[in-house]
């Protein structure tokens, strides 16, 4: 039941990193980051049953029931309602581009993401999977997208795609946490979730300094400081 | 309990900075504070309330070491803040206060948390709690360096998460479920060798990047340059340590798991790497603030350095955290009055200093002469031994690159500090050539750190040693004695 629906959900994922890549309408990104937040946060609770010990029943605890509901809850509401909240309102108080521009245009960025995915592939079956982890694509997803974040962080021009490509990079190392249900305590990936989205509050305040201070919101502005 | 004490006590004094509504007596809150965590510190030190070391948060040999020197090292700190922000009084504190405060508690966690998860939550909380500490200044400098030092840093630390999670998973490989930094190290032999070696390169890029190995440096000097003294001092002395903590741990791990070959040419290539960054910008450098920033480049490359020769070099890295922490106090702080006295960074308009402003300029160059390695000052000690684990362990090539560096760095810094520091101070129109009144609250806590640092040079306190020495004795390989 997990694989049938841990993989396709996967591969959503990483077809809506090609689709931030290409798109540059800033609304348009912030939905689909959003999207694949919602998307990472309801594979969660598929994850956490699929790698139950085999041959038993699978039947939960109560309590561990609830703290995984409450958690997916939390993760689907931060990521897909008031992070992007926050990120559209911060668009309109600085009042910026509505199009997000990039350095290098818009194809070698894609090139680079199909080639790193493909890579990512290529490196994960260098690795040893532990046993019952029947999933081949978690690895070389949580890779690609990691690789899919780092283009957009360092190809986009404004401050604010900046962010959303710290967002995708924390996106593919949350699906490499999906493996990983069993040795990270709730807790520590309740703190882990909470410290990205005190992360992007403070950046969008900083963001709101930002273009304050230059118009445009570009961080080609920012770049007084160099040797 | 005794270690959430610990992370408590700055936590509360932030709030209660935050509450304090007069912004002349809201800076004594910051020394307050630290003279209560420096109180605790050393009651559990010296062993008087001896803390249980079970769950999550344990003081173990290394925690006690780095706790030790960054209570005691905040504490000189916090005695220079409220003099420091008596004279930018225009400004509101509060938020520089209340971070100051919780930047202590963020760290601590960071030495206390066994958990490799929960550390790396400390950490991205140091990075948040100094954010807005950078941009005091609120200009736009200090707005790109901020932002600089937001994306680059958190973007790195998300790397280290990835990596702290491959060792999650190498645990789960062999059946262990369990991210404690004790486990991980009992059982660290079963652990997968294949995904601890991944995890070690994304946790060394990851917490690298927060301790400004080059290439991900790029953060550090714009951060370390725009950010007020005490920030500078705090950044370079005690934040870049507790990422290197991160490191030092996977690094014990992956040594008691007989994996020490693999990575060590790693670490010496990025330690040798980062000193030669830090040498060739420092030749080159007209800012005085910047150019002690890539200082802290060049040494943050010493202790990686250091671990990459293992052996005595491990324990030379340990002893160096003191040693580089302490001498970067003295700089940046006296840095801090140097500009306060002249109202400009640029090297060459500073002239004679030493006249100007007595001494913080002679703390300055006594500090500059302590961290280019002159004998008769700590970190020649620490750079000593790793030189001569180096040569122990038969790397000569790295040996002899690593005394280059060294040299270059001493001409290069020499050159310009020797050139403001001479000379007459400049008669401009309407100022007073005169020697510039200097506080004591300004100049005393320079002249501890100094004084630690001198002594240091000829003695290490045995509680000091003992610490390394348990410290190192975890990794079996590492320690020929591990006694310095």
């Amino acid at each position: 039941m997990s694989e049938l629906l841990l993989d396709p959900g996967l591969v959503v994922a990483l077809l809506i990193n090609f689709y931030i890549l290409t798109v540059t309408r800033l609304k348009q990104v912030v939905y689909g980051v959003a999207l694949q937040g919602v998307l990472l946060g309801l594979l969660y609770p598929v994850a956490h049953a699929g790698f139950l010990p085999r041959g038993e029943p699978h039947s939960l605890e109560t309590v561990t029931t609830l703290r995984l509901i409450g958690l997916t809850v939390a993760i689907v509401v931060i990521k897909g309602w008031i992070i992007p909240r926050f990120l559209m309102k911060a668009m309109r108080i600085a009042d910026v581009r509505s199009r997000l521009t990039s350095t290098v245009g818009i194809v070698p960025p894609l090139l680079m993401g199909g080639f790193g995915t493909a890579a990512a592939i290529v490196f994960s079956r260098s690795l040893p999977l532990a046993g019952g982890h029947a999933s081949h694509l978690l690895i070389p997803s949580a890779l690609a997208t990691v690789v899919c974040g780092f283009l957009m962080l360092s190809t986009r021009r404004e401050a604010l795609g900046q962010v959303l490509g710290y967002i995708v990079l924390e996106n593919g190392i949350f699906i490499f946490g999906l493996l990983l249900v069993e040795a990270v305590p709730i807790m520590v990936e309740l703190g882990i979730v909470l410290d990205l989205f005190v992360g992007v509050f403070v950046m969008g305040i900083i963001f709101n300094h930002v273009s304050r201070a230059f118009p445009e919101a570009s961080i080609e502005h920012l770049s007084s400081l160099k040797e | 309990m005794t270690a959430l004490l610990l992370i408590l006590t700055p936590l509360i004094a932030a709030g209660l900075a935050l509450a304090v509504p007069s912004n002349r007596w809201r800076p004594w809150v910051v020394p307050a504070g630290a003279a209560c965590h420096a109180a605790l510190t050393l009651t559990v030190v010296s062993g008087l309330l001896s803390p249980e070391n079970a769950g999550w948060l344990r003081i173990d040999a290394q925690s006690r070491y780095f706790l030790t020197f960054i209570s005691l090292y905040f504490l000189i700190l916090a005695s220079y803040v409220p003099g420091y922000l008596g004279n930018n009084g225009h400004r509101s504190n509060r938020v520089l206060c209340a971070c100051l405060l919780a930047s202590l508690s963020s760290m601590t966690a960071v030495i206390v948390a066994h958990h490799l998860g929960l550390m790396w939550i400390a950490v991205e909380a140091t990075t948040l709690a100094t954010a807005p500490c950078v941009y005091f200044e609120h200009n736009p400098r200090a707005l790109e360096a901020t932002w600089k030092y937001l994306v680059i840093c958190s973007v790195g630390i998300a790397l280290a998460l990835l990596g702290t999670f491959c060792l999650a998973y190498a645990s789960l490989h062999s059946g262990l479920h369990s991210l404690m930094f004790e486990d991980l190290m009992a059982n660290a032999t079963e652990l997968s060798a294949p995904w601890l070696r991944v995890a070690f390169v994304f946790v060394l890029v990851g917490y690298g990047t927060k301790m400004g190995l080059a290439p991900m440096h790029t953060w550090l000097p714009d951060a370390h340059g725009e950010s007020p003294a005490v920030v500078s001092a705090l950044l370079s002395g005690a934040l870049l340590n507790c990422a290197f903590l991160g490191i030092l741990r996977v690094y014990l791990i992956i040594c008691a798991a007989g994996q020490a070959a693999a990575i060590q040419p790693l670490l010496i290539f990025i330690g040798l790497l980062s000193m030669t960054v830090a040498a060739v910008s420092i030749c080159r450098q007209r800012d005085i603030k910047r150019l002690v920033a890539y200082s802290s480049v060049e040494h943050m490359g010493m202790l990686a350095f250091g671990l990459g020769v293992g052996g005595i070099g491990v324990t030379a890295s340990l002893l160096h955290v003191i040693h580089n922490g302490l001498c970067k106090g003295v700089l940046f702080l006296s840095a801090g009055n140097i500009y306060h006295a002249y109202g400009t960074r640029e090297t060459e308009r500073l002239q004679g200093v030493l006249r100007r402003v007595p001494v913080s300029g002679a703390c300055f160059v006594a500090g500059f002469f302590a961290i280019t390695g002159a004998p008769g000052f700590g970190p020649f000690v620490s750079e000593i031994m790793m030189l001569g684990g180096a040569f122990a362990s038969g790397r000569f090539i790295a040996g002899c690159l690593f005394i280059a560096l060294l040299f270059l760095v001493f001409v290069g810094m020499g050159h310009t500090v020797i050139g403001f520091a001479l000379g007459t101070a400049p008669v401009a129109a309407g100022t007073d050539p005169m020697p510039v009144r200097e506080h004591l609250c300004q100049t005393l806590p320079v002249l501890v750190a100094l004084a630690l640092v001198m002594l240091l040079g000829f003695y290490t306190p045995s509680f000091l040693s003992d610490y390394i020495h348990d410290a190192v004795a975890m990794a079996p390989f590492a320690g020929v004695d591990g006694r310095p």
